[in-house]
């Protein structure tokens, strides 16, 4: 799994998505798949399989998974920008998840193939900090810190305070005066609050990878594949071609779904749904949901 | 500055305590708590939390 690129991640599609999304929905979608499971993971005589397998909790790591949230959220919310927010922030976490060797099964229930790159170890196997200590001793701190680079370098404006009263709260307005009532703070608060994901991801960035390397004191080994010290999880023993076999007929089927349930129901629910004032959404994928500002 | 120190100290905290502090409910908060709260509540002057650096 990644740990902190979840967290930078956020602001990195804040960045693309601007006023059309709600910012608080892309942060839930990122929770989502790991929100109902993840302290059950160490529990799990096989935690790989329990967290990403079938039968077990792998298909909060699907992108049927995100779809149903989303379209859950706008049939309650009425909210464009939530619905696309959950749905944009899930897809992310999956999609960021194909990275460990566990891998994740994008479209199940029309493939329940793990696809995974294979870059680091899905390490739960080992416990908590076990778990902590293989993925900052592997390209997956690597990893984490690459999504902090992509931030540096393409997201950094997301973090002003004009960024945040002009475009987060903007596409947002409910959300953010709820909590700046239920919280009883000023903009300055809720400032720190938004800012608080990055905090949160740069620290325990930092804490466990100083943790994995003084506490533990496990070798820092980035390479592909690794760390060598924890037991491999690889959840298929399909060649490559299969799963690419298997998947894209997954995904074509995933599609085809999707646009049974877009003419069915789902576009229904769209026309029906609202937008904050300043938002002017277009059609189309990029009129709907492309924003760079 | 602030933020560096307070980076400094969640490291810190989180090398000790680990899962207690290293969460998502925790750490998030934390910048809130440190910056805006606690300053209230001990009747500082006014929180100031913008500012454009993170």
């Amino acid at each position: 799994m990644s740990w902190a690129a979840h967290e930078f991640e956020n602001y990195f599609l804040q960045r693309h998505v601007g006023l059309k999304a709600s910012f608080l929905g892309i942060v839930g979608g990122t929770f989502l798949p790991d929100l109902f499971t993840k302290a059950f993971v160490y529990e799990a005589d096989n935690p790989a399989f329990f967290h990403r397998g079938w039968p077990g909790v792998g298909f909060t790591h699907s992108f049927m998974f995100g779809v149903v949230f989303a379209v859950l959220v706008l049939a309650v919310t009425k909210s464009r920008s939530w619905a696309l927010g959950v749905l944009i922030g899930q897809w992310a976490h999956v999609a960021t998840d194909i990275a460990d060797t566990a891998g994740v099964m994008p479209f199940f229930p029309f493939s329940t193939e793990p696809v995974t790159i294979g870059m680091w170890k899905h390490a739960a196997v080992a416990g908590r900090y076990g778990d902590a200590t293989a993925y900052y001793s592997s390209l997956g701190g690597v990893w984490d810190l690459l999504w902090l680079v992509l931030f540096l370098v393409f997201a950094t404006r997301t973090v002003r305070s004009d960024y945040f009263r002009n475009v987060v709260v903007a596409a947002d307005p409910r959300a953010w005066g709820w909590i700046q009532r239920k919280l009883r703070v000023g903009e300055g608060g809720l400032l720190l609050i938004y800012r608080g994901l990055l905090f949160y991801g740069a620290g325990r960035m930092i804490s466990w990878f100083l943790y994995a390397r003084f506490t533990s004191k496990a070798p820092f080994q980035p390479r592909w594949g690794g760390p060598d010290f924890v037991a491999g999880s690889d959840l298929s023993d399909a060649g490559w071609l299969e799963v690419l076999i298997r998947t894209g007929i997954g995904g074509a089927l995933f599609a085809g779904f999707l646009y049974v349930c877009w003419k069915g129901f789902i576009a229904r629910l769209w026309e029906r749904g609202e937008d904050a004032p300043v938002v002017q959404r277009g059609h189309g994928f990029r009129g709907a949901v492309i924003d760079h500002r | 500055m602030a933020w560096i120190a307070l980076l400094a100290i969640y490291v810190v905290l989180g090398l000790v305590v680990k899962s207690a502090v290293l969460n998502w409910i925790v750490g998030p908060i934390f910048p809130l708590v440190c910056l805006y709260l606690l300053p209230k509540v001990f009747g500082r002057a006014k929180p100031d939390a913008t500012g454009d650096a993170p």
